[in-house]
């Protein structure tokens, strides 16, 4: 029946070729489109995980709500308090709780390839008149580069050299623009705590991400004097062999004590919802394009079905059954689900290649963006495949079963009449 | 081995005509059978009865002893296969394949892997379009387009040949030649062939003849056959 059916198709060129391009079409649509929207997610998410580490363990931040010394003052005394005025401000910590035990269970828990302790401090620099305030990390260089990938956004100098100690800085090209500094030239750091100190800039970073350049990084100890906080952290960052444990393992963590963890992708929720809704908006523009190549499937067939009324009839009397009749049309679309999602994804492929040689100017996204950014994933070409091949196959169910439901004694009678 | 029909009624439509009335007659190996009667008298429903493409309101139709109303599906699809060749008015050779596989065409349905073409072609020689074989229908003419729906028929060597006005667009000559090779068919091979015709010519070349008026028997009508 396959051979017949390839025959039926060959012998309608002009239709099947129209047929064909709507589902070939549809999916280079597809591959182009999802590989445009994913590569650029991909880069997003790339961006995020870098620069944020996988965990995150932070100083609690809780602000009082209306009724949060509710119990702490009454217990269960009364059912409802009311308070003139109502509590306000902040019960957390500014910085990490008992760190020590953190290190201690991050060396033992076989799950973490590395942690970096960080001093994340609000800071005012200064380079004669030019000042700019901003934050400064203070951490363990060796560490923060296994952890994130800042040190492969080094532009100027080596950011292992603020390890040496003696205040020295890796700033961001914002800031270095906004203080007009050069390497090795020196700069003031004051913290709200301290009076302003020199560092030397030993590095210049460039990451792509604006907020991120104009912040500086400096040896863990030296930012904790500039704060006047010795011994402490206000974050570790810490980074999993699995990548796809985060959530779970920042689920597990945040048990062990009062300090917050979160994973990458629990503290970009909202970016990750926004994902979800573009993944929706992609399904359904693509869906649709392969929803009318689809019913071009369904047109086609159910036109050659009436057509082949007496071939359905003559096969019917040699002994073919129901099935095959089914199979005869159903057959036409799949072969042409088949070749279009197949080519489609083919062509979709070069399609993409091309697509990643666009110039693309990136602005301030200058983290090594000069062309359009195209994922190539492979998910994208089953998806791109799938949907086109099953399209054409629901398209084609209803013809095939209304051919496999005709009598041959209707359409001979309707012949002879 | 014969087609026996007993008591055979077929009513059709809302509200019903009945168009065949309490037919019973049997049909003997190696007949040559033809249907006559005017338009509407029930020939072609009652062939197409006979050969199982529509089944009876009432009554039973026996073909080799079997009803073929109680057999499964494929039971079926395949008796129909290995017993029973069509002919029709019209050709109703599937335009997109050759005459050659046309008339291979019955044999793939249960014997996929068996190499037919020696068969096939020899039908078609048979039936005189040995060097037209790999023509498609839309080049052969109309009786040529008939004779390859007679090969295609005879390919299962069926035991039962049912012709339903295989002439009735024919010219004379080409419907003799059609007439011909039923004939031989039904000669060399003895399959049993019921022929529905208004040509009261190629009637008269059956050995046998049933005449329906109205849906019923005409008794004056029958020649070597015996009612039962």
């Amino acid at each position: 029946m396959i051979s017949l059916a390839l025959r039926y198709l060959l012998a309608r060129r002009r239709q099947t070729l129209l047929t064909f391009m709507g589902i070939f079409l549809g999916t280079i649509a597809f591959v182009a489109i999802s590989g445009f929207m994913l590569g650029f997610r991909e880069y997003l998410i790339d961006q995020l995980i870098n620069s944020t580490a996988h965990v995150h363990i932070q100083a609690r931040e809780d602000f009082l709500s209306e009724h949060t010394l509710d119990k702490a003052f009454y217990q269960d005394q009364f059912d409802y308090i009311f308070w003139d005025p109502p509590p306000s401000g902040r019960k957390d910590s500014a910085l990490v709780d008992n760190p020590q035990s953190w290190y201690l269970r991050l060396h033992s828990d076989n799950r973490v390839f590395a942690f970096s302790p960080q001093l994340k401090a609000a800071a005012i620099f200064s380079n004669g008149k030019a000042t700019a305030s901003s934050s400064i990390v203070g951490c363990d260089p060796m560490e923060q580069v296994k952890v994130t990938t800042i040190g492969d956004y080094v532009k100027e100098g080596s950011f292992s050299d603020i390890a040496a100690g003696g205040n020295r800085l890796a700033i961001g090209i914002e800031l270095k623009k906004q203080l007009g500094l050069r390497l090795y030239q020196n700069v003031m750091v004051a913290s709200a705590r301290s009076t302003p100190t020199p560092f030397k800039v030993v590095a210049i970073f460039q990451t792509g991400n604006i907020m991120a350049d104009l912040g500086a990084y400096g040896s863990l100890v030296d930012i904790q004097k500039v704060n006047h906080t010795p011994n402490q952290v206000n974050e570790i960052s810490v980074k999993l062999h699995d990548l796809n444990q985060s959530a779970r393992v920042a689920t597990e963590w945040s048990k062990y004590g009062v300090d917050k963890v979160e994973s990458w992708d629990q503290q970009n929720a909202s970016i990750f919802s926004v994902f979800k809704m573009q993944d929706i908006i992609r399904f359904l523009s693509i869906g649709s394009i392969l929803i009318v190549a689809g019913f071009g499937i369904y047109n086609v067939l159910n036109m050659t079905v009436l057509q082949k009324r007496k071939d359905v009839a003559i096969l019917r009397s040699m002994g073919y059954g129901t099935l095959d009749i089914v199979a005869l049309f159903f057959y036409q679309g799949v072969l042409l689900g088949g070749a279009g999602a197949l080519l489609g994804v083919f062509c979709g492929y070069f399609v993409s290649l091309y697509l990643r040689t666009i110039p693309f100017n990136a602005g301030h996204m200058a983290g090594g963006i000069s062309h359009l950014i195209i994922s190539m994933n492979p998910w994208i070409y089953v998806q791109a495949a799938s949907m086109a091949f099953f399209s054409a196959i629901f398209a084609s169910i209803l013809p095939a079963y209304g051919a496999g439901k005709m009598q041959p004694i209707e359409i001979i009678r309707a012949g002879a009449e | 081995m014969s087609i026996i029909a007993k008591n055979v009624c077929k009513s059709i439509g809302t509200p019903s005509v009945q168009i065949l009335k309490d037919l019973s007659f049997e049909i003997p190996d190696q007949s040559f059978l033809a249907l006559t009667g005017k338009s509407g008298s029930g020939k072609s429903t009652l062939l197409y009865l006979l050969s199982s493409l529509d089944n009876a309101t009432s009554g039973s139709i026996e073909v080799d002893g079997i009803n073929l109303q109680n057999l499964s599906p494929q039971e079926l699809y395949r008796f129909r296969n290995q017993k029973m060749g069509f002919i029709f008015q019209s050709h109703y050779l599937i335009a997109e394949l050759s005459a050659l596989e046309n008339v291979i065409l019955p044999a793939k349905k249960f014997e996929k892997n068996k190499n037919h073409t020696e068969r096939a072609h020899f039908l078609l020689e048979e039936c005189g379009l040995g060097k037209l074989t790999n023509r498609l229908p839309r080049q052969l003419s109309g009786g040529e387009q008939q004779r390859v729906a007679i090969a295609r028929a005879l390919m299962m060597n069926p035991r039962y040949l049912f012709a339903d006005e295989p002439t009735g667009s024919l010219d004379t000559s080409n419907g003799d030649i059609v007439m011909n090779l039923i004939k031989k068919a039904n000669k060399d091979t003895g399959t049993t062939v019921i022929l529905v015709t208004h040509d009261p010519d190629f009637a008269a070349q059956a050995r046998s003849q049933i005449n329906l008026i109205d849906g019923r028997i005409d008794k004056g009508s029958r020649k070597t056959m015996s009612p039962s």
